[in-house]
């Protein structure tokens, strides 16, 4: 336990070192997206009734908490292959699952608090969207299915160039499609299949379930955290490969 | 304290460490010399369980590095040749996450983060920021934290690279005074002049094997006590001697100007290389090379 603070601690300090350009970031996307599409499809409705800004909204808290949680990949990458940090945490005495676990921790921390940026945005423009126990659930297993993810595909990747391909083709698309801006319904019957599989699409509904006052979809709950359990085994064992 | 048994370590088709064998003794400073690329670097990777051996076995502090890594870890302390510290930690910062990684009791920690400071001589630097650090600096840092949990065996890899002098002296006195703490210490180098000053033994490494093994004196007598680097066909030959008056008789037969010198440590590795331990010195001295074994054998006759 004592490790896996370590790791936290290490995180959070730089967190707080870097507070203010992180805030930024948090900031600046969900407010572009906002602007442009929450301001472009002001007064519609979507859905049953649904006000296109408060459809808007927990998309928006679910890409955030996706896309800053998997952040975490960066810094991991950069301290592996720039820093060289990662051979001091290779070379004491604690498991390969502390890592991991410190590390999806650690990038939960980010995503969590990017997710409560939108939120702020969200009352800011006076967005109908409730605050509940239910939100802050699934933006907490939100950021840490998207933050193991993030373990493994850094240490899958070679170089930084690596990590940039691997977010372009695993985080935009899923940002674009997974039901974040516009409702799935759109789509092919078959191409709705598929996006509903990808990880963002139950997030996505489980936190638009809870700010919309419905009761939470628990199977794509379950189905969210069995997935984020196989990226946590998935960490686990690239994180030993690393190794050598 | 350390025990490597036909250890070797290949990547592809190279191989780095190729069947080597070695028994490192408690308390003494071991020096590892060799060029770059000798294998010193994955030799030392492996100590530490960074680096899986490809055949052969490795124990240190009585862990084996393979069945027991978790051993291996608590019992050694790391002195990485890149120098490794998160750029948004203070030293002291940087100090207590090693301590965490290695589980050290809270009050155990603060008092060794405030000894290792003052030990490293950055007492008055512990908040500041380590990317404002000079390299000694860092390099000291370093070793303090390879330190802070009092582990029985520290392994240095270059600890001196890319230091100017004056730094250089003082990273000198820290491992001197480790040894004097009674640590067990492995440190590789590619600079004679640090393992002749520090190395209680001296492991002399080219192509992943050991080439040489004994104390700093013993190895030099080996040679030939005094130097005599004199004008060849293709660049400077160098001649070795006992003692002085028999390199002065050498001298007396020679046309050219000599320079006599004491023979050293680099002198070790060339005689039995053909080639120059610091590559920055090898030029020049690559065309010589293969004449330089001939040379040597000259003086045996002499």
């Amino acid at each position: 336990m004592q490790a896996v603070m370590a790791i936290l601690l290490r995180e959070n300090i730089i967190l707080k070192r870097k507070f203010w350009k992180y805030l930024a970031s948090w900031v600046v996307s969900p407010l572009l997206y906002f602007v442009a599409f929450g301001w472009a499809g002001r007064g519609r409705m979507v859905g049953a009734g649904v006000d296109y800004a408060a459809f808007l909204l927990p998309g928006l808290v679910a890409m955030s908490a996706m896309t800053h949680s998997f952040g975490i990949s960066t810094e991991i990458n950069i301290s592996r292959f720039y820093w060289k940090t990662f051979d001091e945490i290779r070379t004491a005495p604690i498991s390969d699952w502390v890592y991991v676990v410190g590390e999806t921790m650690s990038g939960a921390v980010r995503g969590i608090l990017a997710a409560c940026v939108v939120v702020l945005l969200g009352l800011i423009f006076r967005v109908d969207f409730a605050l509940n126990p239910g939100l802050f659930f699934a933006v907490v297993l939100t950021s840490l299915v998207f933050s193991a993810l993030a373990i493994s595909t850094a240490m899958l990747a070679k170089t930084h160039a690596d990590q940039g391909l691997i977010s372009s083709f695993i985080i935009t698309p899923m940002a674009f499609l997974c039901g974040t801006f516009f409702p799935l319904g759109a789509y092919p019957g078959w191409l709705r299949s598929i996006i509903q599989c990808l990880p963002l699409s139950p997030a996505a509904n489980l936190v638009r379930a809870a700010a919309h006052h419905q009761s939470l979809p628990w199977l794509q709950a379950l189905y969210l955290a069995a997935v984020g359990g196989v990226f946590l085994v998935a960490a686990m064992v690239v994180v030993k490969r690393a190794k050598d | 304290m350390i025990i490597l048994e036909d250890l070797v370590k290949r990547f592809g088709e190279i191989t780095a460490v190729d069947h080597l064998s070695l028994h490192l003794e408690k308390g003494k400073i071991h020096g590892l010399l060799g060029p770059n690329g000798a294998g010193k670097t994955t030799l030392v990777r492996m100590m530490s369980t960074l680096t899986r051996p490809t055949a052969g076995k490795a124990f240190v502090a009585g862990c084996n590095v393979e069945r027991d890594p978790m051993g291996v870890k608590r019992s050694i302390g790391v002195v990485h040749q890149t120098l490794n510290f998160d750029p948004e930690l203070t030293a002291r910062e940087a100090l207590v996450v090693h301590g965490h990684l290695h589980g050290m009791p809270k009050a155990r920690m603060e008092k060794r983060v405030q000894e290792m400071l003052a030990f490293a001589g950055l007492e008055k630097e512990a908040n500041r920021m380590v990317p404002t650090f000079s390299g000694g600096m860092k390099r000291r840092l370093s070793i303090a934290r390879a330190m802070l949990h009092d582990p029985e065996v520290i392994l240095m890899d270059e600890p001196s690279v890319g230091l100017d002098a004056h730094a250089r002296r003082k990273v000198w006195d820290l491992v001197r005074k480790l040894r004097e703490a009674g640590r067990t210490l492995i440190l590789t180098t590619h600079y004679m002049e640090e393992a002749q000053a520090l190395s209680d033994r001296v492991i002399i490494v080219d192509h992943g094997k050991v080439i040489a093994d004994g104390n700093p004196e013993g190895l030099i007598s080996e040679a030939g006590r005094v130097a005599v680097d004199h004008p060849g066909h293709a660049g400077t030959l160098t001649k070795f001697f006992e003692n002085r008056e028999e390199a002065a008789q050498f001298l007396a037969s020679l046309d050219e100007p000599a320079t006599v010198r004491a023979a050293n440590l680099e002198d070790v590795f060339l005689k039995l290389t053909g080639r120059h331990v610091n590559p920055k010195e090898q030029e020049g001295v690559a065309a010589n090379a293969s004449r330089h074994g001939h040379s040597a054998a000259r003086k045996h006759h002499s």
